[in-house]
């Protein structure tokens, strides 16, 4: 920044201005009141109040409903007879699926309702669990939801729905292969699933918004997908290295994925589809999981370490750290070109 | 969502000048501001985590490195407070020497180390605090949090720092609160309104600098845990003290909250005489009676953070709701039968404001 400008020409280099910029010549009194509403209708987007609220009331009212009737259930109420409950839930289900179908695809309330489709079949089969209890591993409940409800996820195209039953089939996973593969010690085989299934839905999304398809297009959609990928390779690397022995194929496989699966979302979201959140999240999971490894392979079968690997890892980590920040500082500044 | 226009400063000097709201004489210094504004531009938040997250780390590291190497007696008070003594003057003068330092490397570095040597710093000296004048002396911890607070807080480099410092204290004011005097009635209402006060007062006017903003950011992570002590109930994890709570009084308050927070966005009193204005005020009245902390909470921090165009304040927004459910759950102060009807209630609301809206044709206007 040069001070010439200033004494030369009372106008600034381009100097991006933002909400923080305006707020502060205003709360030192160099411009008006007046001045200051005058620049935030410039640079901010309307906020159409009117349709924030309505999709705001929509959602929550919806949610809240929904929650309602989950800890209703939840309560087991023996006043009301079996049959009643599971005909409530059913009727539910209907005026949902009805809702859809009145209101059709491509909506706010269809998102909700298509939504609440896919909780109350889970709730429906959880009353049914407690009403006629087979003893069944909870596994198979989620199983069930999950295939049950993948023919009107298909059918919705609502991303939101999609992102129900996505919740739904990664617990299915986790319970499945937590209660019928005990002699995977370090989860290796349900991180590898887990991944292999969020990686298939993001991919995809990306190749379905490629395409020109609207409704999986909005942003919060990849990041909803991205995360779980990232946080479920920062957890296997974490269950990967707790012990520096006894690897079998399937921890070998996991430890090649992991930075397998950063190194993809590297290219991806920094090169082919520019992504600075997603880049952000995965910046920090590497650095994460490097720290860790790094700790682990220093320390070998020590659980502590002595303090000279400490005093290593915490100036490694401070340099780690600082070539991060330097780096996505870099990489954001040309992706805004 | 869209966001915001881009709009460079003589782009937007130009506009001001056009519609009379700038004279020639008072542009030299605006210009001067601007530039001195776009110097010490606030990190961007993806910056502000990855740096959190490297500092929590490399403070781990070297806290196991001074109890390791026995540099650091964690039972003596003295030699405690000496090193974190040390580490505030290390970390307050590599923050200073940071600030105007070129952007690079070198200066991520220097202030990832100065984050680093002043999180090492309180954490040392209110361990010696606790040390010194006894770990169960109430207050002793609040004490000395807020001690260090108000040392780094005018040098702290970085903002996150500026939020977590002020949130600590106000934490530990908590625990000492409920956890230590078992004070769940009228001192958690003095401690929520204290809360509610800060962080209206330093966050809604436009006239606050901005280098207080981040203590009103941390009264609003203050009230958040209050609502969570309540949606857990008064037997759930470390606040767990056998007293029952009230939670009637900080509804009471978060409803008032929310609607001074509705009459702020709207532009004053002078524009509530509305009918949708009077429909928002009779929904909030009524998610505000049905007895939901945790809804009211979300809610405004969605609405301060859409009327601000903050998306990571609405980002916690979206996330607080699952939050308080799940925690409202698992929460043992009411029965399933009780929440149920509340969230169907709250819930029965909301669609009824919606469908109104939809009817007048509320829902379809573009105002700003």
């Amino acid at each position: 920044m040069n001070a010439n400008v200033i004494d030369d020409d009372p106008t600034p280099p381009r100097i991006h201005m933002d909400r923080r910029t305006i707020d502060r010549l205003a709360a030192r009194g160099l411009i008006s009141a007046a001045a200051r509403d005058f620049a935030l209708d410039l640079i901010e987007p309307p906020r159409r109040w009117g349709l924030w609220v309505a999709r705001l009331a929509t959602t929550i009212g919806a949610a809240l409903v929904l929650s309602g009737i989950v800890y209703f259930f939840a309560f087991n109420w023996d006043r009301i007879p079996p049959m009643a409950k599971l005909g409530g839930i059913a009727a539910l289900i209907v005026a949902a699926v009805l809702t859809v179908a009145v209101v059709g695809f491509g909506r706010v309330v269809t998102d909700v309702a298509g939504s609440a489709a896919v909780v109350l079949v889970g709730v429906f089969l959880a009353v049914d669990g407690q009403i006629h209890q087979t003893g069944a591993d909870a596994w198979q409940l989620f199983v069930a939801w999950a295939a049950l409800t993948l023919p009107w996820a298909i059918l919705t195209g609502s991303a939101a729905t999609w992102g129900v039953w996505l919740v739904v089939a990664n617990i299915a996973l986790i319970t499945w292969w937590g209660q019928t593969q005990p002699d995977d010690s370090r989860r290796s085989g349900m991180h590898l699933c887990l991944i292999l299934l969020d990686v298939a839905f993001l991919a995809a999304r990306e190749r379905l918004v490629a395409s020109g398809v609207a409704w999986p297009a909005a942003r919060w959609t990849r990041i909803v997908l991205a995360l779980p990928v990232l946080v479920v390779a920062t957890l296997a690397a974490f269950w990967m290295w707790d012990r520096l022995t006894g690897f079998e194929t399937r921890d070998i496989v996991m430890a090649v994925a992991i930075p397998g699966t950063f190194a993809g979302f590297f290219v991806v979201y920094r090169r082919l589809l520019p992504d600075l959140a997603v880049l952000s999240a995965t910046v920090i999971a590497s650095c994460v999981v490097a720290d860790y490894v790094l700790f682990r392979l220093a320390t070998g079968d020590m659980r502590h370490g002595d303090f000279g690997i400490f005093l290593l890892m915490g100036l490694v980590t401070l340099g780690l750290f600082a070539a991060a920040v330097a780096w996505l500082r870099h990489a954001a500044r040309s992706m805004e070109v | 969502m869209t966001g915001p226009t881009p709009i460079d400063a003589a782009g937007l000097l130009a506009r001001w000048r056009a519609a009379g709201h700038l004279s020639a004489e008072a542009t030299p210094a605006v210009v001067a501001e601007i530039v001195d504004a776009a110097r010490d531009r606030e990190p961007p938040i993806h910056l502000k985590l990855l740096t959190a997250v490297g500092t929590f780390f490399a403070t781990v590291f070297f806290l196991g490195f001074l109890t390791v190497s026995k540099l650091v007696d964690l039972d003596g008070g003295a030699g405690l407070f000496v090193w974190g003594a040390a580490f505030l003057v290390a970390g307050m003068a590599g923050a200073l020497a940071t600030r105007r330092a070129a952007v690079g490397l070198g200066r991520d570095f220097g202030a990832q180390s100065a984050f680093v040597a002043l999180a090492l710093g309180k954490v040392l000296i209110v361990v010696a605090a606790l040390e010194i004048w006894g770990r169960h002396t109430p207050g002793v911890a609040t004490i000395a949090l807020l001690g260090v607070t108000v040392l780094t807080y005018p040098v702290a480099g970085s903002s996150l720092d500026r939020v977590l410092s002020p949130y600590a204290v106000a934490a530990s004011a908590l625990y000492d609160l409920i956890e230590r005097s078992g004070d769940t009635g009228f001192g958690l209402i003095v401690y929520h309104l204290a809360a509610t006060a800060v962080a209206g007062g330093l966050l809604l006017p436009h006239r606050v600098p901005r280098g207080l903003r981040p203590i009103g950011l941390a009264a609003l992570g203050a009230m958040g845990t209050v609502v969570c002590i309540l949606a857990s109930g008064h037997d759930f994890g470390i606040w767990v003290n056998g007293h029952p709570l009230d939670p009637r009084p900080i509804e009471a308050i978060l409803t008032l909250s929310l609607l001074g927070l509705v009459v702020v966005v709207a532009g004053g009193f002078a524009r509530m005489a509305t009918p949708p204005m009077i429909l928002v005020v009779l929904g909030v009245v009524a998610v505000g009676l049905a007895g939901a902390p945790g809804l009211i909470f979300a809610v405004m921090l969605l609405v301060f953070g859409h009327a601000r165009h903050d998306g990571p304040l609405q980002v916690v927004g979206i996330l607080a709701l699952p939050a308080f459910l799940v925690l409202w759950y698992y929460g043992r102060d009411m029965t399933f039968l009780v929440k149920s009807a509340t969230l169907v209630g709250s819930g029965a609301v909301l669609l009824a404001a919606r469908g109104v809206m939809a009817m007048r044709g509320w829902d379809r206007e573009d105002d700003r």
